[in-house]
């Protein structure tokens, strides 16, 4: 299914959360193969007292001080690691930031919950029902032990402040388009720890068909093409995939690059491109235009304009590929320990 | 933890919610009922600040049961930027960076589980800056 929407809705503020840990794609094929390394250098990992809310939390407070602490109406957040099946974090990080008077709602669709969350909440803003809204993906991405997705399973947040243009907003959101098809690339049954996913599969028919279809009807949609845009942002399930669907719609490296993290982070899903957007904001300029698509399997790709009309006015905002040089790297040990892998 | 105490208590663990005097301005965390410099009852709930200074720290090796599994936790007095002192945990550190005089900022993380079907504990830690 298709369908397309015309957005008026502002980034007032964004926020990217990576956790201090990492552990090396060599680590991990030490345990398991004993040598060799993943796609990615390292992925980021949470500690042991992290989980998607706090993570959440993180990346929405860096959001809500550059916005300046607007009154929010509804928070939104995507996550498919949910810490409770059933108690939503839209309610606790309500709770948490003292709005009360509010739509507080999880949302899951593997790794797209996030832009979901951006996808709804402009269109609430569009249409006048709210004012402001915050936008939220996070996960504590998991990966079978020995699986290929333990490589690149990693833990992240970024979140959005969301309101209606105002003249001082940092970007605007302009078109968004989905595209989706019931396709079994990916998936985690009920109770179960651990997704299963069809390998080789997960490429053509899924990543690659549902970002390009939902690129090109935007392309449709606008009338602009791969060289309107200054930057583009592709979901990162590996450092390969991105950089291939940008080639195949047109897009040059330089305009991927800025956003590319998988490399020293890993896939952190329903974060995944909205911690790219981050990276994107802190080094665009005024004027500029991007192109963000996300992915989720099962399976979906969400597509949106974004253009940039001012620039971050919060003092004490560290851009985060600065904050990415302060990490720690872990052992396979303590990865277990912490991401419950261990049972007792 | 019991859930319901938790609950009843959430502002103060999640929030730094205190209490400062209408009187005198004195500020409070945990809150109070009556204003220890003026003896005021008059007190309105007010949030703390969420930064502040180390004053002194240990490395707890042997925790309460419900922390067993997190073992080592640091735990600090913290110089809140309104001088109010506050006790809590910092989060993400190894034992050689921790220093007093250092910036922290509160963040909200997991303080402990009752177990994998129970209720989930999150609180205030302070992480450094």
């Amino acid at each position: 299914m298709l369908y397309s929407m015309r957005l008026n809705s502002a980034i007032l503020g964004y926020g990217a959360y990576v956790p201090k840990y990492r552990i090396s794609t060599e680590e991990i094929a030490r345990m398991w193969a004993g040598e060799g390394s993943g796609p990615n250098r390292m992925k980021a990992v949470a500690s042991y007292d992290e989980d998607a809310l706090t993570m959440a939390y993180e990346a929405a407070s860096i959001a809500m001080k550059m916005a300046n602490y607007p009154e929010i109406q509804a928070i939104l957040v995507g996550s498919e690691s949910k810490p409770y099946a059933v108690k939503p974090m839209g309610s606790i990080l309500s709770d948490i930031f003292g709005f009360n008077k509010i739509l507080g709602v999880d949302l899951e669709f593997a790794c797209k919950g996030g832009t979901e969350a951006v996808q709804m909440i402009s269109g609430m803003i569009t249409s006048g029902v709210i004012k402001y809204g915050l936008a939220i993906g996070s996960d504590t991405a998991q990966g079978r032990p020995a699986d290929d997705l333990e490589y690149t399973a990693a833990s992240g947040a970024g979140a959005v402040v969301l309101g209606q243009p105002n003249g001082k907003e940092i970007a605007r959101i302009t078109h968004s388009v989905t595209y989706v098809t019931d396709t079994p690339d990916f998936w985690r049954r009920p109770k179960e720890h651990y997704p299963m996913h069809l390998g080789r599969f997960t490429g053509e028919p899924a990543y690659f068909t549902h970002i390009m279809s939902s690129v090109k009807l935007l392309f449709e949609e606008t009338g602009f093409k791969p060289s309107d845009f200054n930057y583009a942002i592709f979901h990162q399930p590996n450092p390969r995939f991105p950089v291939e669907v940008g080639k195949r719609l047109g897009f040059k490296e330089e305009q991927l690059k800025p956003g590319l993290l998988n490399d020293e982070l890993g896939n952190s899903y329903s974060a995944n491109t909205l911690v790219a957007l981050s990276a994107v904001l802190d080094v665009s300029k005024i004027g500029d235009r991007i192109l963000l698509a996300s992915f989720g399997s099962g399976a979906g790709s969400d597509s949106f304009v974004i253009e940039v009309t001012s620039k971050a006015d919060d003092d004490d905002y560290i851009p985060l590929r600065e904050r990415l040089k302060n990490y720690v790297e872990i052992d396979y040990a303590t990865y277990s320990k912490w991401r419950n892998k261990i049972i007792r | 933890m019991i859930p319901i105490a938790y609950w009843r208590n959430r502002k103060l663990y999640t929030r730094l919610i205190g209490s400062r005097c209408k009187r005198c301005g004195a500020e409070y965390y945990p809150p109070v009922k009556v204003c220890k410099k003026c003896g005021s009852v008059d007190l309105e709930e007010k949030e703390m600040p969420k930064t502040g200074t180390i004053i002194s720290y240990t490395k707890l090796t042997e925790p309460p049961v419900d922390f067993k599994d997190y073992s080592p936790i640091y735990l600090a007095m913290i110089r809140l930027d309104n001088g109010v002192t506050v006790l809590g945990q910092i989060a993400d550190a190894e034992s050689e960076e921790i220093r007093i005089g250092m910036r922290v900022m509160a963040t909200i993380r997991k303080w402990t589980e009752d177990g994998q079907n129970g209720i989930i504990y999150y609180g205030y830690k302070f992480k450094i800056i």
